[in-house]
């Protein structure tokens, strides 16, 4: 019976249920079978009312869609444009430095392509790029800026890894930065090929209207690191004021959104996206405390000690499994429901927990672009109505680079621990 | 009616949301100021914590009727991909049947757990009883719960 029970929790997971309920009807039959009260599961949720980081979650959310929905990304874009536009590969470097931008701030939700996709696209082709560059730029950028603060993937991990996510933003730019090093690189290759490309040429005037024009953007970064890090602020004292300077710049400053027409949407997504995440999260501590007090992570770590001799081939066992996680789950789910079960076992091979949070969250980022089920491959095959094959073939080439990326970043920690 | 129902439920949803989000902001900025004159106001944060928890399950309640939980949307794509109306419509309502089935059983939980609150419990912050706080629970997967049902109903027409 008990086994007929966990079957079809499972082929109901499969077949599409939502997370929250999967986890939750696994922790309820868990508890019922060990004759447990169920209202045990709810002591467990209500833990979620007590983490008080996790306030980060929907302000700096609702910041990321605020800036997404305003004419923020054109700003941005005609900003880094005029400074770096007269580089070979300049605008495809351009596009990537704001999606990734963008995608710190409104934490590789899938906003970055649809908000960024339409107006980079267009910049792209009239550089000459090729299609096929173009595509597999923007589906790969949708997730790039993954590591940098204040992105969403990296708090979650801190509030589930209990790692101070002060330290994990540090621990990530390093890396976040290497990433995109090797995809501009990439970029100033495909744009050097045809020297007849039409480049833009470095004028001042329009430099500095630009500067100008983003003027109440440029603060933002400086509000969130240099508060956080110069021990002015908190990291959710970051996000309220985040939040708060983003309400104020794009309603009153720019007036890009109207208070009564587009906020009321604004916060019907932003939050909407928030209670999905938060719901799960709430679910899964009563799954993952269940796993944990059955011991499963050592279960799990006695069974591969055959295989796995040492940190190193932990490590890329590690790589190969969470490239498979992260194509097919989603980033968030991922990280409440693997993190738990990945800690223990990491702590045995002695991998630094921060360098493994670099490592974790690097793959889940490229997880958003691995055939057949990466999720940035169906949200730019809709936003720009090409078959997913064709996208698979597109963003091939980024794949391959960023796995390089993680490679690095997976065997040389320092990149991840410079700051420590 | 059910129509009706379901749009009233997003209304609230809504309206709770955005006193819910404003709140926390606000009341995190008042801290912030506070502090600058070396005083706090110490119910804040533990009022901030209920409001965050608040906002997830009326945000939850949005994602249902707008259909996006996350989920492993393998199946979804497929049954999208073709011209199966009835076993998408099979698909769906299982999907939904099983969920409401799960928020309801995480409702009764919540029940449960605001009874013991209700006996052990103390007061928290404004004099209020923890077991108010704790009921959000049973409350809110109630609400997300029945908008699973109603989504059934409402995909019918």
């Amino acid at each position: 019976m008990e086994a007929l029970i966990i079957i079809g929790i499972f082929i109901f997971a499969l077949l599409g249920g939502p997370i929250f309920a999967v986890m939750s009807l696994f922790a309820i039959a868990a508890f019922h079978f060990q004759e447990t009260e169920i209202s045990a599961v709810a002591i467990e949720i209500y833990r979620l009312a007590q983490a008080p980081t996790l306030l980060t979650i929907p302000l700096f959310t609702f910041a990321g869609y605020l800036l997404a929905q305003s004419k923020s990304p054109e700003r941005l874009l005609r900003l880094a444009g005029a400074w770096l536009g007269w580089m070979p590969g300049g605008v495809a470097i351009v596009s990537l430095i704001v999606c990734a931008f963008f995608t710190a701030f409104t934490g590789a939700s899938g906003v970055t392509i649809i908000a960024l996709g339409g107006l980079v696209y267009p910049m792209l082709a009239k550089e000459g790029y090729d299609e096929k560059f173009s595509l597999g730029l923007i589906t790969t950028s949708g997730s790039l800026g993954l590591l940098f603060p204040p992105s969403l993937p990296v708090i979650l991990y801190g509030i589930v890894a209990k790692v101070d996510i002060n330290d994990l933003f540090l621990a990530g730019i390093i890396p976040g930065t290497l990433l995109v090093v090797i995809l501009s690189a990439w970029s100033v290759f495909n744009g050097s090929k045809e020297f007849n490309r039409s480049k833009e040429s470095f004028e001042f005037n329009k430099a500095v209207a630009s500067l100008w024009g983003a003027r109440f953007e440029l603060p933002l970064p400086f509000i969130v690191l240099g508060g956080i890090y110069g021990g002015f602020i908190t990291v959710t004292e970051a996000a309220a004021i985040t939040a708060a300077y983003a309400l104020v710049m794009v309603c009153f400053l720019y007036k890009d959104v109207s208070i009564s027409k587009d906020l009321p949407q604004i916060v019907k997504e932003s939050m909407s996206l928030v209670g999905a995440i938060l719901l799960i999260l709430a679910c899964a501590l009563g799954v993952t405390n269940y796993l944990v007090d059955e011991e499963v992570p050592m279960k799990i770590l006695e069974s591969m000690r055959e295989l796995i001799t040492n940190k190193w081939v932990f490590l890329l066992c590690l790589n190969i499994f969470l490239l498979i996680v992260g194509s097919l789950m989603d980033i968030f789910s991922a990280i409440i429901v693997v993190v738990p079960l990945i800690l223990p076992i990491a702590q045995q091979f002695d991998i630094h927990p921060i360098h493994l949070a670099i490592v974790f969250l690097t793959n889940l980022e490229i997880g958003y672009i691995t055939p057949p089920v990466g999720i940035n491959l169906f949200i730019s095959s809709f936003r720009f109505k090409k078959p997913v094959l064709s996208l698979y073939k597109a963003s091939f080439p980024f794949l391959l680079l960023l796995l390089a990326g993680l490679l690095l970043i997976t065997y040389i920690p320092l990149l991840s621990l410079a700051w420590f | 009616m059910i129509q009706k129902f379901d749009k009233l439920q997003e209304r609230f949803a809504f309206a709770v949301l955005v006193v819910a989000l404003f709140g926390m902001l606000g009341l995190t900025l008042t801290n912030i100021v506070a502090r600058w004159f070396h005083t706090s106001f110490i119910w804040v944060e533990p009022v901030v914590r209920h409001l965050v928890f608040i906002a997830a399950f009326m945000g939850a309640v949005l994602a249902t009727g707008k259909k996006t939980h996350i989920k492993i949307d393998l199946v979804g794509r497929w049954l999208e991909g073709g011209d199966k109306p009835r076993l998408r419509k099979a698909h769906f309502v299982f999907i939904s049947l099983f969920s409401a089935l799960a928020c309801f059983l995480l409702a009764k939980a919540g029940y449960d757990f605001t009874l013991v609150e209700a006996q052990y419990g103390k007061k928290v912050f404004w004099g209020l009883h923890s077991s108010y706080l704790v009921a959000i629970i049973p409350f809110g997967f109630s609400l997300i719960g029945i908008r699973f049902l109603t989504g059934i109903f409402l995909s019918e027409k």
